[in-house]
């Protein structure tokens, strides 16, 4: 019995400590797919609540951190947020990080970024900022990695192209 | 670690470095002092709910661990001195999905002499403090002091009353909120005449709680959107309805009671497994009251089209879906956290959720949206009449369902 409470408790603490070990790249990943901190950090904690309930399904506890990024990128994709936008005001004040040296181009990268699909910037998100291997990624979107490819590519195209080259 | 994809534009790996930055900034931000702990007093709700402690605790530690992100770093030292020697400030800022608890210092005797939010790892490490009693004062290093209580993410406010033998927190509301108990706490300096180890320590306690099927009961006769399904946790004075937006309960198999309409409603999501509302009942009355009071909108429905539609509804604090079958009327009522943001619509066929049209109405006054035909098959259009029926109409009953995008 002592044994079962034990065992039962462990993927909680664990959930707990992720917050703090993969809350970063969670959030980080949630602010370049909606482009929304208010958004993101509601983002960031719904997955973390949905992964409460959900925790005991999680079969490798080794991929808690795709697991995580998976939940989130999904419910990014929820209707409802989709609503929620429609109500959400002034919508050109955003946060932009103001760390580093170049923050005018930051702000133009984005709003290069903003003319992108959500779904190529979750998978430039989930690829490039969390680091997933493509398959992952593919996986979490719900496409195939030959879609995630091709999304990425023509995002980054299309990315460089409203950039313009220096 | 690409798989062979292409190379980042360097602009955007700049931009992605710097968000992971900013990320990990915010995360290591140690503002919001509230650590999750287990439950400190055994109440007779306590031991009711101490099974879904271990569960929704861990929800209260990370909604805390993001409300640092979400709040700016406190001012440590001495607030404004305000009138009667009583030096008031908010050093502490906690949030859990907006809430915020500022800390109210009463120090009119000098014994503070410094104070500043405590960190999340002080917290963690000094969790347990407080044992029994709730409330505890550890010292941290010479001349520093922790002071821990155990909270609730939905306390609104703190007063700390410092006297010379004694310190009284008095927290509101009191006791914690559902099953997450948090512990909070502020570092402190006293003067360096006060023994601090020998202060009385006070949290004042909380009201005798009601007991759930006095909630259930209350809450069944006051809840207002949707019906109640099932009353998911209580333990104090607060209670955490569980709400069905389309009000058959999940799974369509338990009908619930119909409930009048006049709750105050402090938040309320009605998707999927966010389909929850917490209301705060008054412990001596047991009258639900509101802790934010929200203007209430109600605007009417008329489906005029010859096909039947689900529309998704956007709002200041929330969302939800309505179906209306070709011909069908009906009311909605939305609690708004500000009228001047009014609501957005969709409208949504079925099945399939194909986007047929879409309409904001950022000042809302009297209205009846109307949906007629479009000028092709299958599509329609909306039209507004500045009217509203003398009294709500029931909501369109009706299979329509639309699963999202």
């Amino acid at each position: 019995m002592r044994d079962t409470e034990v065992a039962s408790t462990r993927p909680r603490e664990a959930l707990a400590d992720a917050l703090y070990t993969h809350g970063p790249v969670l959030l980080a990943s949630a602010r370049v797919i909606t482009l929304d901190d208010d958004e993101a950090q509601d983002l960031v904690q719904t997955t973390f609540e949905i992964a409460l309930r959900r925790i005991d399904s999680l079969r490798e506890p080794t991929a808690l951190r795709s697991w995580l990024l998976a939940i989130q990128t999904r419910e990014a994709f929820r209707l409802v947020r989709r609503l929620r936008r429609q109500v959400r005001f002034d919508p050109e004040v955003h946060e932009i990080a103001d760390t580093g040296p170049d923050l005018a181009s930051r702000a133009d990268v984005r709003r290069a970024l903003a003319a992108l699909p959500r779904r190529t910037r979750a998978a430039i998100a989930l690829h490039y900022l969390a680091g997933l291997p493509i398959a992952e990624t593919a996986l979490a979107l719900g496409v195939s990695e030959n879609t995630i490819k091709s999304q990425v590519k023509t995002g980054l195209a299309r990315l460089r192209e409203v950039l313009g080259d220096d | 670690m690409t798989d062979q994809m292409p190379a980042l534009d360097p602009r955007l790996d700049d931009f992605l470095a710097a968000e992971l930055q900013r990320a990990q900034q915010d995360f290591a931000m140690s503002v919001a002092p509230a650590v999750h702990t287990q439950p400190l007093v055994p109440t007779r709700a306590a031991r009711r709910s101490w099974r879904g402690v271990a569960v929704l605790g861990v929800v209260g530690v990370l909604a805390i661990g993001l409300a640092a992100v979400s709040w700016p770093v406190p001012k440590p030292g001495p607030g404004p001195a305000a009138s009667g020697g009583v030096a008031v400030a908010a050093v502490d800022a906690i949030a859990l999905r907006g809430t915020a608890m500022p800390l109210v210092f009463a120090n009119p005797d000098g014994v503070i002499a410094n104070r500043r939010a405590a960190t999340v790892d002080e917290l963690r490490l000094h969790r347990d403090a407080g044992g029994a009693n709730r409330i505890a004062l550890t010292q941290l290093a010479a001349g520093e002091w922790l002071l821990t209580w155990a909270a609730a993410p939905c306390d609104v406010r703190g007063t700390l009353t410092a006297t010379p033998g004694a310190l009284t927190l008095a927290v509101e509301p009191m006791p914690p909120c559902s099953e997450e108990v948090t512990v909070r706490g502020v570092v402190l300096r006293f003067a360096p005449s006060v023994n601090a180890a020998s202060l009385a320590l006070t949290l004042v306690g909380p009201p005798d709680p009601i007991t759930e099927a006095e909630a259930i009961a209350v809450a069944k006769q006051r809840a207002s959107i949707g019906n109640v399904h099932s009353v998911q946790a209580v333990l104090g004075t607060y209670l955490t309805l569980q709400i069905d937006a389309d009000g058959n309960g999940p799974g369509g198999a338990t009908p619930a009671p119909q409930v009048s309409p006049d709750l105050p409603v402090w938040r309320v999501d009605l998707f999927g497994d966010h389909d929850w509302e917490r209301v705060f009942v008054d412990a001596n009355t047991s009258e639900v009251v509101d802790l934010v009071h929200h203007p209430e909108f109600r605007f009417d429905v008329a489906n005029r089209s010859s096909i039947g539609v689900v529309l998704g509804l956007g709002w200041d604090m929330g969302g939800g879906i309505v179906g209306f079958e070709s011909g069908q009327t009906g009311s909605i009522t939305l609690l708004l956290n500000d009228p001047a943001n009014g609501f957005g619509v969709e409208v949504l066929g079925v099945p399939g959720c194909a986007l047929l049209a879409k309409a904001n109405y950022p000042t809302p006054g009297a209205l009846t949206l109307v949906i007629k035909d479009g000028s092709t098959p299958g599509s329609v259009k909306l039209s507004t009449l500045g009217t509203v029926s003398a009294t709500p109409m029931p909501r369109p009953a009706n299979e329509l369902v639309c699963s999202g995008v």
